[in-house]
């Protein structure tokens, strides 16, 4: 038992050290004591010290099967292959939480000392706010809490105290009085890839935030609110930002791949708790771009900051907390209030900090014109905020209806695209205007003049496809034609911001090719090299509209239906993009996948257009252990759509199967988008060379706006 | 030189707060309309999430309309035609009432006594028609992300 003993004792160390590093810090700031400050600042790195150690302690108890400590025999059993073990280190509360909390130690000391020359003055408040921060989920997890049950027994709180007693359990090197022969073992919907590195992707995102607010509340609470504070935590943001939104995407996948249900969003809480911090993230992503060039927006990107910390928080409890899909769960555990005291606190104390020091976020400029980039800015970033809004409203709606009207009720999925879907339609909108808007003012004319074609091309893929008859009787909506209107609308903005894209880089590039003689190619290259935030940021741009194409096709124009087959017999369904398939049953048969799994898989001919190109597979597994059916759907993929099946049932000697038939027009859009989203956002996190670094610097010196670089 | 010009003109009281006064009304139309989208897209959407027992004292006023109501999955057969695809189970609340409930669709795979279940659809005074399945299973496997949930969408 020596591992998890010495795991307790290295998180408790971890805790103290957590919070006298804080206290360390401020008080090292306030009397300008450097070796308090330095002290500090080594209790950071030591505190990532420590946990890394409890992160390899309870890989080995998880890799040795050691069931006595509870969380083993919670994620894991004897007959998982080892990689399954490492990665249960994730696969449940206490673990995930002791995870955050490693990744969380592992950023704070690599901000500190990344930015130890560069943002001295900041460091000590960025250590209060990560320490402080990283205490928090150390408590939750080292058994602190429980310490708290006999004083609150003692007056009298009895239902606190055993909440708080039950907080022991939630160490993720709790020990039972006993040694279970064998784990419950990870839940085999789990058993998947895209499972496997979702929460890490999601929990790096999350945690990467932490440190831009840090600095924001050092900036505020020293004072320095130039542009420094901007300029150190760019690269923290947008790295933040992609694991966010990898998160997101591989989260996506997973759903659509393993869950069966033909869909892969349902605005469920927990899909919504990761996508809210991501929303008012990337409006802070935009909005300290004008910080950064104009010296506005200094209020506005600080409470950005500060909603998408809390958001961040905010997630991290309503996806264990329970609140929300059945408020019951909200009293069983201790985590929920404690978390929710927690967002509350912080939040409360930024509001505090900002409205003291208002004064400091004084803007350099005033908007000149409603024609400007920076007013654009401003209206992508209300946008993104009233998204976030309608979503967060959405969420926790059963909430405010039993507070309010004291019947809990509900909002789905129908609330959510009625709202929202307009709202992303005009953000797109804004997207493609974005770039080409001169900072300060331009008059309509020019404007005009520079949107003339992509606003061509737009109109025309609109009129062309309200023209085209075929299209309009798979709107899923009721079948008028007045749903093909906004369809169309969204596609000729998808068009245009395609074209203003495309557009961008001809310019770029033709204007290369003239001054250096470049081929094409080195030209493009170049173009991007160069430049590389604002070519990335296109690119990303691109991502999200291929991303748009796909959400639109999947949820206009899927086609659903189910049939019951005798062996032999067929059926066809119609596609809205490539005609007809036909889908003929041979039969069914039994084997075994794995040790522990019978698979069972029927076998369809496809037929498209009346001719064969394949058979596909749909399936069911059974894992013995864990006596559990998993469906698995099987898929045909193409750029135009997938046709994916799901075996829904069969009598026991396969004579007869029934499957559910989905076309999913224009999904695989989504993925390609979200690789093109991730290759947009590398580019633009590169490392700049140095000589760019300096020619932008003396251009910032000279007063002069750099006329390359932007968004 | 244009620079300048604009410069000059801009930072003149009077323009900047025309311009102010330009943004805080278009601010305002756009909080206006979303406002405006998210009220009557919260009327229209809005569906009344009950317990077993708050269905039933609720009566006639609740038939037909779309609710959601959680319970516990019984112990008594699940049905399943599996030619037909129409699944018959039952709910029951903590206070031990039932609740019949017919689903047109693939049994969910994590449909079995004791899951904890919400159901979405409407109850005509006997049964419970359900659109929607989302399911939580016994505590046996802790809760994360997409693991014990399973939410099922019925065909017609």
């Amino acid at each position: 038992m020596m591992a998890a003993d010495l795991g307790y004792v290295a998180l408790s160390l971890a805790f103290v050290l957590a919070i006298s590093s804080a206290v360390a810090a401020w008080w090292g700031e306030r009397r300008r004591a450097i070796e308090l400050i330095l002290s500090a600042r080594n209790s950071v790195l030591a505190v990532a010290g420590l946990l890394t150690f409890a992160i390899a302690l309870e890989l080995y108890l998880l890799l040795s099967s050691d069931f006595r400590v509870m969380y083993v025999a919670q994620v894991t059993n004897r007959a998982m292959p080892a990689f399954f073990k490492l990665t249960a280190l994730w696969g449940g509360q206490a673990g995930s939480l002791l995870f955050w909390s490693w990744l969380m130690s592992l950023f704070a000391a690599a901000a500190v000392s990344g930015s130890w020359r560069r943002a001295q003055i900041l460091i000590p408040k960025v250590i209060v706010v990560t320490q402080l921060t990283l205490a928090f989920f150390l408590s939750l997890i080292s058994g602190v809490w429980a310490l708290a049950a006999s004083p609150l027994r003692a007056i009298g709180l009895a239902e606190s105290a055993s909440l708080m007693a039950e907080m022991e359990t939630l160490t993720p090197f709790y020990q039972l009085g006993f040694t279970p022969a064998d784990g419950s073992g990870l839940n085999p919907l789990l058993r998947h890839w895209g499972m496997i590195i979702h929460p890490p992707l999601l929990y790096l995102g999350f945690v990467g935030f932490v440190i831009p607010f840090a600095f924001a509340v050092a900036a505020l609470s020293t004072r320095q609110t130039s542009d420094v504070w901007i300029r150190v935590i760019r690269r923290w943001t947008l790295v933040a930002w992609l694991f966010l939104s990898m998160g997101l995407l591989v989260g996506m996948w997973w759903a659509y791949g393993v869950l069966g249900w033909g869909g892969y969003w349902g605005w469920d809480p927990v899909e919504n708790a990761a996508l809210m911090p991501w929303l008012t993230g990337t409006a802070f992503l935009h909005s300290v771009v004008i910080q950064e060039r104009r010296g506005m927006f200094k209020v506005w990107n600080v409470v950005l900051i500060m909603i998408t910390y809390s958001l961040v928080i905010f997630g991290t409890f309503l996806t264990r907390s329970g609140v929300v899909s059945s408020v019951h769960a909200f009293a069983q555990s201790g985590v929920g209030p404690l978390f929710l005291g927690f967002v509350a606190a912080t939040f409360i104390a930024s509001v505090i900090l900002l409205f003291e020091r208002l004064d400091s976020l004084r803007s350099e400029h005033m908007l000149d014109s409603l024609m400007s980039r920076e007013a654009i800015f401003l209206l992508n970033n209300l946008l993104f905020l009233a998204i976030f809004f309608v979503t967060f409203w959405g969420t926790i709606f059963p909430v405010i209806s039993e507070l309010l009207a004291g019947q809990k009720a509900i909002v789905g999925p129908p609330f959510f695209n009625q709202v929202n879907g307009p709202l992303f339609a005009l953000l797109v909108l804004t997207m493609g205007i974005a770039p080409l808007m001169p900072w300060r003012r331009t008059s309509l004319g020019k404007l005009g003049r520079l949107v003339l074609w992509p606003s061509v091309a737009g109109l025309i893929t609109t009129l062309g496809l309200l023209a085209i008859p075929s299209l309009r009787q798979f709107a899923v909506l009721p079948s008028t034609q007045l749903h093909m209107v906004p369809v169309t609308i969204f596609y000729g903005l998808l068009v245009f911001v395609v074209v203003v894209i495309g557009q961008e880089f001809w310019r770029g590039i033709h204007a290369r090719r003239r001054t250096t003689g470049e081929t094409w190619l080195r030209a493009l290259l170049n173009l991007i090299g160069h430049n590389r935030r604002r070519y990335g940021g296109y690119l990303v741009h691109l991502g999200v509209v291929m991303i748009a194409l796909g959400v639109i096709g999947t949820n206009f124009f899927k086609v659903e239906t189910q049939r019951n087959l005798s062996k032999g017999a067929s059926f066809t369904i119609t596609s809205p993009l490539t005609g007809s398939y036909t889908l003929t049953y041979e039969g069914l048969n039994l084997h075994a996948t794995a040790e522990d799994v019978r698979r069972t898989a029927a076998t369809l001919r496809i037929a498209q257009e009346g001719r064969f190109v394949g058979l596909i597979q749909p399936s069911q597994d059974f894992f013995i252990p864990q006596q559990q059916a998993i469906t698995v759907p099987a898929m045909r993929h193409s750029l135009a759509e997938d046709l994916y099946i799901i075996l829904a049932g069969w009598e026991d000697d396969g004579t007869t199967a029934t499957f559910k038939v989905y076309i999913e027009p224009l999904v695989n859009w989504l993925w390609i988008g979200g690789l093109v989203l991730v290759l947009g956002t590398a580019v633009a996190v590169w490392p700049a060379r140095l000589e760019e670094h300096r020619t932008a610097l003396a251009a910032r010196a000279s007063g002069q706006p750099v006329a390359m670089e932007s968004s | 030189m244009t620079e300048e010009a604009i410069d000059l003109s801009s930072h003149s009281s009077r323009a900047a707060r025309r311009n102010r006064i330009k943004f805080l009304l278009g601010g305002s139309i756009i909080a206006l309309a979303v406002g405006y989208l998210i009220i009557t897209a919260t009327q229209s959407t809005a569906a009344y999430f009950f317990t077993i027992g708050e269905l039933y004292a609720r009566g006639s006023a609740v038939y037909d309309r779309y609710v959601r109501v959680s319970g516990k999955v019984t112990h008594d057969a699940i049905d399943f035609d599996a030619r037909e695809l129409v699944l018959r189970f039952q709910i029951v609340d903590e206070h031990g009432q039932r609740l019949p409930v017919v689903f047109y669709g693939p049994k969910p795979d994590q449909l079995r006594p004791d899951a904890e279940a919400i159901l979405e659809g409407r109850f005509d005074g006997q049964l419970f028609t359900a659109q929607n399945i989302l399911l939580k299973c016994p505590s046996k496997y802790e809760e994360e992300k997409g693991v014990t949930e399973e939410k099922i969408e019925a065909v017609r």
